[in-house]
């Protein structure tokens, strides 16, 4: 069941309507079958899957809480993460490998036939994982107490709006929510939800699915395509996995928010940072939160030297690229990405500048880094083709970039993307809720215009989001 | 706010959504049919609206870009669309029909054997949402749609919604003057180019894949029992074949021995060209890719239909 569905919205409708309705102790009990029942529309057995990382973390936590020995505590941490990530490598990780200890083997003329699985990757997984794990670390830590509701500790591992694609929720947020749900529908948050939700949608349909079916023309043969219809795909590409991601991110908010609950924001306008640094606090924010706190400062963060700050920011930043997928195209990214913020570091890039004429030329440096170190390597399937790519983009023909662009240039995705940078940009400023403080007129001729745009434009096969595969 | 305030303010936007809606449909609708350039479906309003034709062929590219129907007359016509498969060319047949504007003698019908094991899903019965302007006057349009599930007769409430995917183009293109023309024919050659042979190496890669489902779409006979009793009614033709291949896919034979013996219960011509021997077609350099010949290639299948269909005749 995609959000970008009927079948979701009347499901959302008929859930929202219940919770209203439902007495407070007990809503619990149907925002988790509503989970359930949620994620087994996508594939009932790995439904076991989240049972078994429930499970392990719910006990381990009371385990936690409930020893004073630290050695034992220690053990008791391990086996939880190591479960946690067992599932995650083996259903994510697995045949990557494979496909590495037949490469790595194949270099010592040393023949190797990879065993791989037929397994589908478990949709969520990277994200639920990621919770559970968490929170064992923060019960570990004493920042938090064991939740001895196991119904409510199974409604924070597979919270419908955030199970999918996140954004990766905290239990201190999310299980405070759960625990104290409120008592009744403001409606401020009820406006806020539909627009959060409308929004998302219009990216997701317009942008993201319009910029995708031509990006993938020409990626889809991308040996017959010339420099500048490649740079220009991946132009676009860069667009729709941001509208995608970012819309998903919304509707999911907007879905929490109707029945009552806050989620943490993921995306903060990340094309307009002005460094590789700054952008991964304002793309994604829940995961590089997630990296700093769980991987970057007990690393040593930047307490041990400049060495040792260095190496963490590089394991930190790396870890980010694996995380995303599980092929040689996601370590070049994971690479690319770590040692650029170290140049930055070691650079000493400065913040943000407030000069309109830095900003711009910082801003569309940025943007043209993350195309090439970014966007090609994921949407690429192997080296060759990436390199193939690279080799195309170097020897670029402008006018074919021209031609690439004149010849979409009334496309839908383009019009989607005007929209989009008037939206965010110029009428929101960077938070698509200021819409709501503009005058009414001015919320109403939005409202339908992106309304008007969704039934003109929008892509209404019902394409599945992008970051499903992570 | 209070409850009543919140009703009002939600039934003024829901009105004047409905209004702008309706006002921005209608003017769609208009649009729409002033168009006969060749996008947004403007071949076959400017076919309805200006043409007539003796022999009409219908399919997908392969008959776009592999039948030039200047070979059989001025009085033939080409009006195939690429991608668009056999839901998508019945319902055209069905619009024509509706228009009184079926061809006078032959109706040429091509149907992919593939499309046999085709699941009525994205592959086959989306394709028919490019006609969604239709939807409220043909029933084979708006069957096809309401199989999509029962959240299409909620989107179909919209005006705006009729000219989803193809509605920008009717305001774009004539902001730039734009206006390509439909071929006279309706036949759009595929120039050779140097790459021709590259193309067609990584085709039959592409295309051989196995097919996993093997059983049969039964919505595609039922589709050619209807365009049959369209054809009886008007004592017209109708012929159905496959264009050829360079090299068959192994599950071509049991989707075509299937035709053959439907086509034969049902009386109905069947040619299968993806086993008759065409000289000429044996070099790859008549081929721009795997399922589709260039320019010189499609003249020599042409003329080879032309001589099979006067042979049946």
């Amino acid at each position: 069941m995609l959000f970008n569905s009927f079948e979701f919205i009347a499901f959302l409708t008929v859930i929202t309507i219940l919770y209203w309705l439902t007495k407070q102790s007990y809503r619990w009990i149907l925002l988790l079958m509503a989970s359930y029942f949620f994620y087994m529309s996508w594939e009932p057995t790995y439904i076991v899957l989240i049972l078994i990382s429930t499970s392990i973390d719910y006990f381990t936590c009371l385990y936690l809480t409930g020893s004073k020995n630290k050695k034992r505590k220690k053990i008791g941490l391990g086996i939880s993460v190591f479960l946690n990530l067992g599932l995650l490598l083996t259903f994510k990780y697995f045949n990557f490998f494979q496909e590495v200890l037949h490469d790595t083997l194949s270099l010592f003329s040393i023949q190797y036939v990879p065993h791989l699985s037929d397994f589908l990757l478990p949709v969520g997984i990277s994200f639920y994982t990621f919770q559970t794990i968490s929170y064992s670390i923060d019960v570990y830590r004493n920042e938090l107490p064991a939740e001895r509701h196991f119904g409510k500790f199974a409604l924070y591992v597979s919270f419908f709006p955030q199970l999918i694609a996140g954004p990766i929720e905290r239990a201190k947020g999310l299980l405070g929510q759960i625990n104290k749900p409120q008592n009744k529908l403001k409606y401020i948050q009820l406006k806020e939800g539909v627009t959060l939700f409308l929004w998302g949608l219009f990216k997701k349909v317009v942008v993201a699915d319009n910029a995708q079916i031509i990006a993938d023309h020409f990626f889809n043969n991308s040996e017959f395509q010339n420099g500048g219809s490649l740079l220009f795909a991946t132009f676009l590409f860069a667009i729709q996995i941001y509208a995608d991601f970012s819309g998903y991110s919304d509707m999911a908010i907007g879905t929490a928010k109707v029945m009552g609950f806050e989620l943490s924001t993921n995306f903060k306008t990340p094309y307009f940072s002005q460094s590789i640094s700054e952008f991964w606090t304002r793309w994604h924010v829940t995961l590089s939160l997630w990296l700093k706190d769980y991987v970057y400062i007990p690393l040593g963060g930047s307490r041990f030297g400049k060495l040792k700050h260095l190496r963490n920011l590089f394991i930190t930043f790396f870890l980010a690229g694996i995380w995303h997928g599980a092929s040689w195209n996601f370590v070049v990214w994971a690479i690319f990405h770590a040692t650029l913020i170290i140049i930055e570091k070691l650079l000493k890039v400065k913040k943000p500048s407030r000069n309109l004429f830095f900003k711009t030329a910082r801003i569309i440096l940025n943007f043209s880094i993350i195309i090439i170190t970014m966007m090609i390597p994921v949407r690429t399937s192997n080296i060759p083709e990436m390199v193939s790519v690279y080799e195309k983009i170097a020897h670029l023909n402008w006018n074919d970039l021209y031609f690439a662009v004149a010849q979409y240039k009334y496309s839908g995705a383009m019009i989607g993307i005007i929209f989009l940078f008037i939206t965010e940009v110029t009428i929101a400023k960077n938070d698509i809720l200021g819409i709501l403080t503009k005058p009414r007129y001015i919320q109403y001729t939005w409202s339908i215009s992106a309304i008007l745009l969704i039934l003109l434009l929008g892509d209404n096969n019902g394409d599945a989001f992008f970051y499903f595969q992570f | 706010m209070t409850l009543k305030k919140i009703t009002y303010r939600s039934i003024v936007f829901i009105a004047l959504l409905i209004l702008i809606d309706q006002i921005v449909g209608i003017l769609l609708d208009e649009k729409y049919q002033a168009n006969i350039c060749f996008y947004s479906n403007g071949e076959v309003n400017d076919y309805i609206q200006n043409k007539q034709c003796d022999t009409l062929f219908v399919g997908s590219s392969r008959v776009l870009h592999m039948i030039d129907a200047s070979i059989f007359g001025p009085n033939s016509m080409n009006l195939a669309k690429a991608q668009k498969h056999n839901h998508y060319q019945t319902s055209i047949i069905d619009i024509l029909a509706q228009n009184n504007k079926l061809p006078e003698k032959l109706l040429v019908l091509n149907l992919e054997g593939l499309d046999l094991f085709m699941e009525n899903g994205p592959s086959l019965i989306e394709q028919v949402n490019s006609l969604s302007y239709y939807y409220t006057s043909n029933d084979i349009v708006k069957s096809y749609i309401n199989k999509q599930g029962w959240q299409e007769r909620i989107k179909f409430l919209s005006h705006t919604y009729r000219h989803n995917s193809i509605g920008l183009q009717l305001f774009t293109n004539p902001l730039e003057n734009v206006c390509p023309e439909h071929p006279q024919n309706g036949y759009i050659p595929l120039t050779p180019t140097a790459l021709d042979s590259a193309r067609l190496a990584k085709s039959l890669i592409d295309d051989f894949t196995p097919i996993k489902n093997q059983r049969f779409n039964k919505l595609i006979f039922e589709n050619i029992i209807h365009i049959k009793s369209l054809c009886d009614k008007k004592s017209i033709q109708l012929l159905i074949i496959d264009a050829p291949y360079y090299k068959n896919h192994p599950s071509f034979k049991k989707a075509s021995i299937a035709l053959q013996k439907f086509c034969k219960k049902i009386d109905v011509k069947f040619i299968d060209f993806k086993y008759e021997q065409i000289p000429g077609l044996e070099n790859k350099l008549n081929w721009y890719d795997n399922m589709h010949t260039n320019e010189k290639g499609s003249e020599i299948y042409t003329r080879f239909l032309k001589a099979k269909i006067s042979a049946i005749n």
